[in-house]
């Protein structure tokens, strides 16, 4: 019996830590480390006080296309990199799907959109991506100085591969880095990402 | 007890501001970078244009990252100012080196290096001291990559002279070898390449010439330029003209390309 309730304990203290793990609205954004195309590491945990943005990307998903074709995508890098948000790309497509590009096939890609990201990550195993339950590309996560995970969503409210679109669209990434870099609260946590499944 | 309480309260308020100003750094360092500002003159004096340095110490394999990085890593952002006028002064960023990791370049400062920079006091300047502003924001890589952001303050007295740890000589014989800020230059473009002529100062040969365009995708880097010469004039044949996958870019963007590159890219 009293096996039992040990087994029982040390079950329920296993369930814990694995959904600790997992990446929730209004707690601590989980850790991760991966590389960039050059090979160097970048731990979230050396972001602590900085405003963060994870973006799930797959240069080869219309989707992804229609936001960095139209200069969406990079433009926003741009602008709020020089604010001092730190912007990632993490492409968790495994090995032999689509999306996963060779090094200089992102380098070119990067180039030819003009992109700003303060880097490309790579997530080959999709471990960094199922910890965030990323399930489309794009899809955003925003974290905020006190490494609290603030945004889960998409980039607009208009889900479509239409350019045109963008104009008309609300942009929800937007909303919520020009609220945090005001020091207040975003008002919108969560929306229906969308786009092509992350092919893990 | 009750009134050790209150004492210890009223001490705290009315010492707050003086640990606030204390707080105020003159260097920052950590166990990646170093980062100071540092005077070439022992003593300051009014009417004079002082030079002075942000001097960046990267330890043992560490490295951070031009202005333009390249293909990958993070800008060195620079920002200083004074209480002399209320300018914001970039200093000079020393001539970077060139890596190439499977044809992702970078360019990355290792070591120490100094980023110098002027400010001219007038002689009617009413302050006692000179006080200097750094905001600094970087990112430190050596198999992983940290970022760092610092605000330095610098209070330095007119006329005395200042604690060595604030002076080093080594500023001025390093400016010699700094790039231009830029050479008399022109460009002209055709269809398929752009012509870049730099005009050759009498006396003074061109050591080196570094090249890396901030406006990416304008020319074609992929190939490499020819470099010619024409009496006292440099020629670069910059296969070219690919503005994001449309050839021929009209001559407005091109024009402020290179302003860009006069601005930025062209030492000697």
């Amino acid at each position: 019996m009293f096996k039992n309730a040990i087994r029982l304990f040390a079950l329920l203290l296993t369930i814990q830590f694995l959904f600790s793990q997992e990446a929730k609205i209004d707690q601590k954004a989980p850790d991760f480390t991966l590389h960039d195309i050059v090979g160097m590491d970048f731990p979230l945990s050396d972001y602590r006080n900085k405003i963060v943005v994870l973006e799930w990307i797959n240069f080869d998903c219309p989707y992804v296309q229609k936001h960095y074709k139209s200069g969406n995508i990079p433009n926003m890098q741009a602008e709020y990199t020089k604010k001092g948000v730190y912007w990632f790309s993490i492409c968790s497509s495994a090995p032999g799907k689509q999306g996963n590009l060779p090094v200089g096939e992102i380098r070119k890609r990067i180039k030819e959109y003009n992109a700003k990201m303060t880097s490309y990550l790579l997530d080959e195993d999709g471990k960094v991506g199922k910890m965030y339950g990323a399930k489309t590309t794009p899809h955003f996560f925003i974290i905020d100085k006190d490494g609290t995970l603030v945004y889960s969503g998409a980039v607009d409210d208009i889900a479509s591969t239409d350019i045109e679109d963008i104009k008309k669209a609300r942009n929800y990434v937007r909303e919520v880095l020009d609220a945090l870099l005001n020091g207040e609260k975003p008002k919108i946590k969560t929306t229906k990402p969308y786009g092509c499944s992350v092919k893990y | 007890m009750k009134n050790y309480f209150i004492l210890l309260a009223f001490l705290f308020l009315i010492l707050l501001p003086f640990q606030l100003i204390s707080l105020k750094k003159e260097s920052y360092k950590d166990k990646r970078i170093r980062i100071e500002i540092l005077s070439s003159q022992p003593t300051i004096s009014k009417g004079d244009t002082l030079v002075f340095a942000v001097k960046i110490t990267l330890a043992k394999g560490w490295h951070i990252y031009w202005v333009n990085p390249g293909d990958a890593g993070e800008p060195t952002i620079l920002e200083i100012s004074s209480n002399v006028d209320n300018n914001k002064i970039v200093p000079l960023f020393p001539v970077p080196s060139y890596k190439n990791t499977a044809s992702i370049v970078t360019l990355e400062y290792h070591n120490v290096f100094f980023f110098p920079f002027q400010i001219f006091v007038p002689p009617s300047f009413q302050s006692d001291t000179l006080a200097i502003n750094l905001f600094a924001r970087w990112l430190v890589c050596r198999e992983k990559c940290v970022p760092g952001t610092t605000k330095l303050s610098l209070k330095l007295p007119f006329s005395t002279t200042l604690a060595a740890h604030l002076v080093d000589e080594k500023i001025i014989d390093n400016l010699k070898n700094f790039p231009k800020d830029s050479l008399p230059a022109r460009i002209e473009f055709f269809e398929e390449y752009a012509n870049l002529k730099v005009h050759i100062i009498e006396n003074k040969s061109i050591q080196s010439l570094f090249f890396y365009p901030i406006t990416e995708g304008l020319f074609n880097l992929e190939q490499k330029p020819d470099f010619s010469f024409a009496g006292n004039e440099l020629l670069i044949k910059l296969p070219c003209c690919n503005m994001f996958g449309v050839k021929n870019p009209t001559s407005k963007v091109c024009s402020k390309s290179f302003t860009q590159i006069k601005r930025n890219n062209i030492f000697g």
